[in-house]
């Protein structure tokens, strides 16, 4: 404490040379942002435009996918796209029936749903209601190595170790590529997702409302099915949302295992083939940019962004919007 | 007639053994007044059995006991939470558990509906009779205990349903098959919301106020036609007249249920209960009961010296 | 202390019917299905594993030699999928299992009152040699891996045992044998004794150091690795689709890294909340959920044609950059967010401008949690191979990639290639590719998981 004394002027004297120092940087700057060198001014700039980048990503994908959408539609009739259920892409005579692409995609992802929701949920059950702690620590680590997995690692699985046991059940005549394999490795690659989202919107629900329950003489399952799980119901149904669409974006088990084979028949046993799996296979030949095959590509692929975008949102929007509030 | 009383329990040798044990670890409690207990043996009124170390108090008046309670200790763990409680808990009365934070007072509430179970590690021994069996023993289910015991929460709890689903929800899962309506309505009058919220049952039991809540939470246990409810601290999130109309929902309940209720506040202890008991925890963090007896004389005349420090206030 | 005077029940009371024990019953039923679910899922992974193993292991233990190649010979871990593979595994999982229960109560019964630490050691003292020498009489007499192996690479064995095998071999062949016929078993045996002395972490370390211990291996001999592809399945290696991998790794990273980084940091420092910030934070999340097929096609439009990379590792790695920026910048975001605001608050009350808040304090205590993220992202794109065949990467290269703007593949490309061929052959050397992939992924997510334990004790 700087008390005045009569023979002060040594304080003075340093007050004043400090005043001078910091004189220059006192000076009044923007509200909120506090001062910033030139440098500082600099950085943030640069910082912003990292930012800004992720929205010119998305920016980029819409346009490169409307551009080439255009052209597609000046050449073909929106109607023969969407209108129709017959694809022949490569062949002479073309079709451009989407739907076909678009039904093969919504098997194989409600094959995949129908394996990974029922093991999903009872994992997330488990994991979160009766597992001991113990368990738990070895059981997430196991479940995030199966979510690390390579997607072409479980087309592999899917072709080579699943379809076979698919034939010795169903018979030889079911082909080696077939919706159902693709399906089943599907739904073993979300299952973590639906697991994991799943586990911690329950976990999130509060300590007090299961001892609610329990104190009312509920069983640990009672508990589990008519308190956590309702209470969690937003985060439960936004993960199987986001399952669902990674199931559709699923490109690389669903090339290798579902076969070529866009069509429109209810047969799981039958080849089929999806938005992804046409996209890939366009890809690997050599596709003149010009041709109607390159541009239906992108016709595909703006079906499929829109589709898992939409999906995307619906999921954010449940988990928001029907939150329930603790305190 | 003497079954209708306080059992005179039986101090059996080991539990004798016992106390020499452990008064011999404790720092030296201030000595029993052994006179006054003397006396009161003399005198031919009823009394029962504490842990020997622990006070007891004249009871004089006829009542049937509830729970009875011998040498419960409880484990988290290596951590002994609470050791040897033996102490009686008197039918359609109201039991106060009262004593300083960390002295078993939630722990011993929780062993009296088995809620103990749900924590990993969690372990009770001694004996909790109920209806002639004991509730420890694990052959009891504890889901049928927790069921004709039920149970009130410090923070309210409703479930985010609605208020008729709330009360509802208990007799569902326990397969009642009368009249849901009815019964639903009944509960909610005996926890006094019924004129709050009868024009607005679908509404969520969140929507409700912190003292609604509450009385929510009450209603939904009564819902299960419990014999015993137990309160941990039922009013200390809510505000004074929240917490007057749940002391007086207390009482009126007494007359069909018997409440026992852990608090923290000493006058609400004197306002609601008829019987209180005051627990301790020692330097080594283990609770243990230091006095039982009728409310009355626990606050007018405690016996032992660190009850009256207590009451007093000297405790904190 | 029976209830005297029990009210008469009321006709509520009476409605009520318990079935508490049908409904703990059913409640037991559930919680078994839900284990079964666990099961099921980890079952599938360990089928997926042991499919791969089999299939994939074979190929990659192959000698270099041409007269190895057929005889398959030395690597015992290779030979797993062999009938008398699956003959050591029936003998050798119980006992690598049980042995360490075991050890410790022999030295107990042999020698009693020693002290636990003492019991312990001498437990594995005892038994370790043993198991080891039950393994050798097992190696001679039942399926004599050393002596084909011998054979294999021309030692005199046939007649002999193993001792003569290794009397015959030379330096080179004897650190071979012992690696894999010794190493491996010893290493399986400590990891279970060290587990069932509740000595977690060794028993973690040590399976790792088995590994490393077969990546060892693999360099010993990395024909495999260091074969291009060819259209003969046993003529076939994945040198180019190593290279090219962690070429375009290495450019991946140095691209998105900084500029996931700095859109954190512009987020979690620099953005106030309004709706620019909100719209850039909802756009992150939803770019995360953009089908990975799609970013290969904004690749191939934006890379390849408008900036003319071609298909070149440089295109690939600005596509494989822009598809794992979310992941990168949201993990970011949560490492800054474990900044406690006091340190902040600390640098400015000393007057620190921002960025120099930023870039002394922020960043050092933050940087581990990124660079966790990064690896993990990074594990993300490695695995990647949809937007890559989208822009068209190569899938057939007998070259190495000189510069950036060299064709190139990659891993996982290679295996997709080789899975979509009809012949058996290939589908074998795409097992054999894919636990490449995978142990390089797996090292990856070992070097997070230590970073994130390094950086978590360092605070």
């Amino acid at each position: 404490m700087a008390t005045h004394t009569p023979d002060g002027p040594p304080q003075d004297t340093v007050r004043s040379l400090l005043a001078e120092l910091w004189r220059d940087r006192l000076q009044p700057s923007r509200p909120g942002s506090g001062r910033e060198t030139p440098t500082g001014r600099l950085i943030h700039g640069a910082l912003f435009l990292t930012a800004t980048l992720s929205a010119f990503v998305t920016l980029g994908i819409v346009l490169v996918l409307i551009f080439e959408t255009v052209e597609f539609f000046r050449e073909v009739p929106f109607i023969d796209f969407f209108g129709s259920t017959e694809w022949s892409a490569l062949f002479a005579e073309k079709q451009f029936g989407v739907w076909a692409l678009v039904w093969g995609t919504g098997m194989i992802a409600l094959i995949g749903l129908a394996v990974a929701i029922p093991l999903g949920l009872m994992a997330a059950i488990f994991l979160s209601e009766y597992s001991p702690p113990r368990l738990r620590a070895i059981v997430k680590p196991i479940l995030e190595i199966l979510a690390g997995v390579p997607t072409v690692v479980f087309g592999y699985f899917a072709l080579v170790s699943v379809s076979p046991v698919i034939r010795d059940i169903f018979g030889e005549d079911v082909g080696i590529y077939n919706a159902l394999s693709a399906g089943i490795v599907v739904g073993l690659m979300i299952v973590p997702i639906i697991a994991s989202l799943s586990e911690d919107a329950m976990r999130a629900v509060p300590r007090s409302l299961r001892e609610g329950a329990y104190a009312l003489g509920s069983t640990r399952m009672e508990v589990s099915l008519r308190v956590v799980l309702p209470a969690a119901f937003s985060g439960v149904v936004a993960s199987i949302i986001l399952a669902a669409s990674r199931a559709v974006g699923e490109t690389m088990a669903v090339t290798i295992a579902g076969g070529g084979n866009p069509q429109f028949g209810v047969n799981p046993l039958e080849a089929v083939q999806t938005m992804t799996a046409m996209i890939v296979q366009l890809s690997l030949g050599d596709t003149p940019t010009t041709s109607i095959e390159f541009k239906v590509l992108f016709a595909v692929a703006m079906t499929l962004f829109v589709l898992t975008l939409a999906m995307n949102i619906v999921a954010q929007w449940v988990s928001q919007r029907f939150r329930e509030e603790y305190e | 007639m003497a079954r209708n009383f306080f059992t005179l329990m039986r101090s059996s040798a080991p539990s004798a053994s016992a106390h020499g044990a452990a008064t011999a670890e404790r720092p030296a409690p201030p000595a029993p007044p052994n006179n006054m207990t003397d006396g009161a043996d003399a005198g031919g009124g009823v009394h029962f059995d504490l842990t020997l170390e622990a006070v007891r108090h004249e009871i004089n008046e006829e009542v049937d006991i509830a729970l009875q309670l011998r040498d419960v200790s409880a484990f988290y763990g290596s951590f002994q939470a609470i050791d040897r409680m033996t102490m009686p808990i008197p039918q359609n009365r109201v039991t106060a558990l009262i004593g300083p934070s960390g002295c078993g007072k939630s722990t011993l509430l929780r062993c009296f509906n088995r809620m103990n179970d749900l924590i990993p590690g969690a372990r009770m021994e001694g004996e909790i009779t109920f209806e002639g069996r004991n509730l420890l023993d694990p052959n009891i289910d504890a889901v049928e205990v927790r069921r004709r015991i039920g149970m009130v929460f410090q923070k309210p709890n409703p479930f985010p349903k609605s208020i008729y689903e709330n009360v509802a929800f208990g007799a569902r899962i326990n397969g009642y098959s009368g009249d849901m309506d009815r019964l639903v309505e009944d509960a909610l009058r005996r926890a006094a919301l019924w004129d709050e919220v009868k024009d607005e049952l679908d509404k969520s039991g969140l929507a409700l106020s912190g003292g609604q809540q509450q009385r929510l939470c009450i209603a939904r246990a009564i819902a299960v036609q419990p014999e015993i409810i137990l309160m941990d601290e039922p009013a200390s999130a809510l505000d004074p007249v929240a917490t007057l109309k749940i002391e007086d929902l207390m009482r009126e309940l007494a007359e069909e249920y018997t409440i026992v209720v852990v608090t923290h506040n000493m006058q609400q202890a004197g306002r609601v209960s008829d019987y209180t008991a005051f627990l301790l925890a020692g330097e080594e963090r283990v609770g243990r009961l230091v006095e039982f007896g009728p409310t009355q004389d626990i606050f007018t005349n405690p016996l032992d010296q660190r009850t009256e420090d207590y009451i007093t206030g000297r405790y904190g | 202390m029976t209830r005297v005077s029990v009210a008469a029940p009321s006709a509520q009371l009476t409605a009520f019917s318990p079935r508490v024990r049908i409904r703990r019953g059913v409640s037991i039923a559930f919680m078994v299905a839900a284990l079964l679910a666990i099961a099921v899922s980890m079952i599938m992974l360990g089928a997926l594993i042991v499919e791969i193993a089999v299939d994939g292991a074979a190929r990659l233990f192959t000698d270099g030699s041409a007269v190895g190649r057929e005889a398959r010979g030395g690597a015992i871990i290779a030979d797993l999928s062999t009938p008398d593979g699956m003959r050591w595994m029936t003998w050798a999982l119980p006992v690598a299992i049980l042995l360490p229960f075991i050890g410790p109560r022999l030295v107990n019964a042999l020698a009693p009152g020693l002290p636990r630490i003492a019991e312990r050691v001498m437990g594995v003292i005892v038994v370790a040699p043993a198991a080891i020498f039950v393994h050798i009489l097992y190696v001679r007499f039942e399926s004599a891996y050393y002596v084909e192996y011998a054979k294999a690479v021309g030692l005199d064995g046939a007649s002999g045992n193993i001792f003569q095998v290794l009397a015959e071999a030379s330096g080179f062949q004897i650190v071979r044998l012992l690696v894999v016929g010794i190493l491996v078993p010893l290493a399986v045996f400590a990891a279970g004794w060290f587990w069932a002395q509740r000595m977690r972490r060794p028993s973690l370390i040590i399976p790792t150091i088995v590994i490393a211990g077969w990546v060892v291996y693999l360099f010993m001999d990395p024909w495999f690795l260091s074969s291009f592809p060819s259209r003969q399945p046993p003529e076939a290696g994945i040198f180019s689709a190593v290279t090219g991998t962690l070429y375009m790794m290495v450019i991946t990273a140095a691209v998105a890294f900084p500029l996931g980084v700095g859109a954190a940091i512009y987020l979690e420092e620099y953005a106030r909340r309004n709706w620019f910030s909100r719209m850039i934070q909802v756009n992150i999340s939803n770019l995360a959920g953009v089908p990975s097929i799609i970013y290969g096609l904004l690749g191939l439009q934006v890379f390849v044609r408008v900036l003319e990379f071609e298909r070149s590792v440089l295109a690939g790695a600005c596509t494989m950059a822009l598809l794992v920026m979310p992941i990168i910048i949201v993990s970011a975001q949560e490492a800054l967010r474990t900044v406690p605001p006091s340190m902040r608050e600390a640098a400015y009350a000393v007057g620190a401008t921002r960025w120099q808040v930023i870039r002394f304090h922020v960043l050092p205590y933050a940087f581990g949690g990124m660079l966790t993220g990064n690896i993990l992202a990074m594990s993300r794109a490695i695995g990647e191979t949809a937007p890559l065949i989208a822009i068209g990467a190569l899938t057939f290269i007998a070259f190495l990639a000189d510069s950036p703007t060299d064709d190139f593949t990659v891993l996982p490309i290679q295996i997709f290639n080789w899975v979509a061929r009809p012949q058996a052959g290939f589908h074998e050397i795409a097992a054999s590719a894919i636990i490449v992939l995978m142990v390089i992924l797996l090292l990856m997510n070992a070097a997070a998981i230590i970073m994130r334990q390094r950086t978590r004790t360092d605070w």
